[in-house]
């Protein structure tokens, strides 16, 4: 009966051990997933960046408060003239602007990048509380001036900037890559 | 009664050293962790970009990198003669063709972050400082 006794306990030792290190495994697994997640926490800057933008394609285009006549014969050129990496604005790129110039209600003049799914975007990321992968969008205005057929008008220039930009970690082999 | 003896002895003395590395691992990791380079590589990326962005044309800027090296020196810097200039030119990596600027402080990859400037962006260091260049792109 002694050595039964033994026997069990011995056997409830190992089991303990096994047991014992599961729960440390998963307390360890915890912390680290919690750590992880703390350290890892997004700063968003796109609200800033689209802000950025916005400034500037204000500054390039208006001049002494005339609106550029140059922008609307050659709306491409828009990114030569503001210093603009046009990649960044097609295909899989993460920033977007519309430029629209209004007559008092009218429309009068507007154009934008290609990534016209922005515009959308960025109304549902305004109106709904929780949207974080839809992209952050900046609207501004101010008044300019515009010669048209010797006319002078003054319009409202509104620019709409938006970014959707998530940084990533990347790993040293990568970067060595590059 | 010995050779028993001997045995717990060993399984004690395993249990206690399998815990004690546990608990070193753990400790290693959250000590790391607490450095804050996670946070650092980020904050540093983003903050770069948005002077690049913000930048005219023929503009100088400069940041203050001392936490950034502080950090760095903790992880990366075995030699204790290594400058700032020489942590920042490891630590400050810019990719022109892609337009991303890379902020390694730990030494273990890092936080890389686009610019939409198409200007052209030069790096440089002055102890603890970084030197932004914003110029017009000669080909242009």
């Amino acid at each position: 009966m002694l050595s039964v006794n033994k026997m069990n306990k011995r056997g409830g030792e190992k089991l303990l051990a096994i047991w014992w290190f599961f729960v440390l495994i998963v307390i360890g697994v915890g912390i680290v997933a919690g750590v992880l997640i703390f350290y890892n926490a997004n700063v968003d800057a796109r609200t800033l960046e689209a802000q950025v933008l916005s400034e500037r394609i204000f500054s390039c285009i208006v001049k002494d408060n005339f609106f550029d006549k140059e922008v609307m014969n050659n709306f491409d050129a828009i990114y030569k003239k503001c210093g603009l990496n046009d990649k960044l604005f097609t295909g899989d790129g993460v920033f977007y602007f519309k430029i629209s110039l209004y007559d008092g209600d009218n429309l009068f003049y507007e154009k934008s990048s290609d990534l016209k799914s922005f515009e959308t975007d960025c109304a549902i990321a305004s109106e709904m509380k929780k949207a974080d992968y839809f992209p952050r969008c900046v609207k501004s205005s101010e008044n300019v001036l515009f010669y048209d057929n010797n006319e002078l008008k003054s319009l409202r220039l509104e620019v709409l900037a938006g970014s959707n930009q998530f940084g990533r970690r990347v790993s040293l082999a990568e970067n060595d890559k590059n | 009664m010995n050779k028993r003896g001997e045995m717990i002895g060993l399984e004690t003395l395993l249990f206690f050293l399998l815990n004690l590395a546990f608990m070193v691992v753990l400790m290693i990791f959250i000590l790391n962790s607490s450095y804050g380079a996670l946070v650092y590589e980020q904050t540093y990326a983003k903050q770069i970009v948005l002077l690049i962005d913000g930048a005219k044309t023929n503009t100088d800027l400069g940041i203050d990198m001392t936490n950034a090296i502080e950090v760095a020196r903790k992880y990366i810097s075995t030699n204790k003669a290594e400058t700032s200039d020489e942590i920042l030119k490891r630590a400050i990596i810019i990719d022109k063709e892609k337009g991303t600027i890379t902020v390694s402080l730990s030494g273990r990859g890092g936080y890389s972050y686009k610019y939409f400037s198409g200007y052209d962006v030069n790096l440089e260091t002055a102890g603890v400082i970084l030197k932004i260049n914003v110029r017009e792109k000669e080909n242009a």
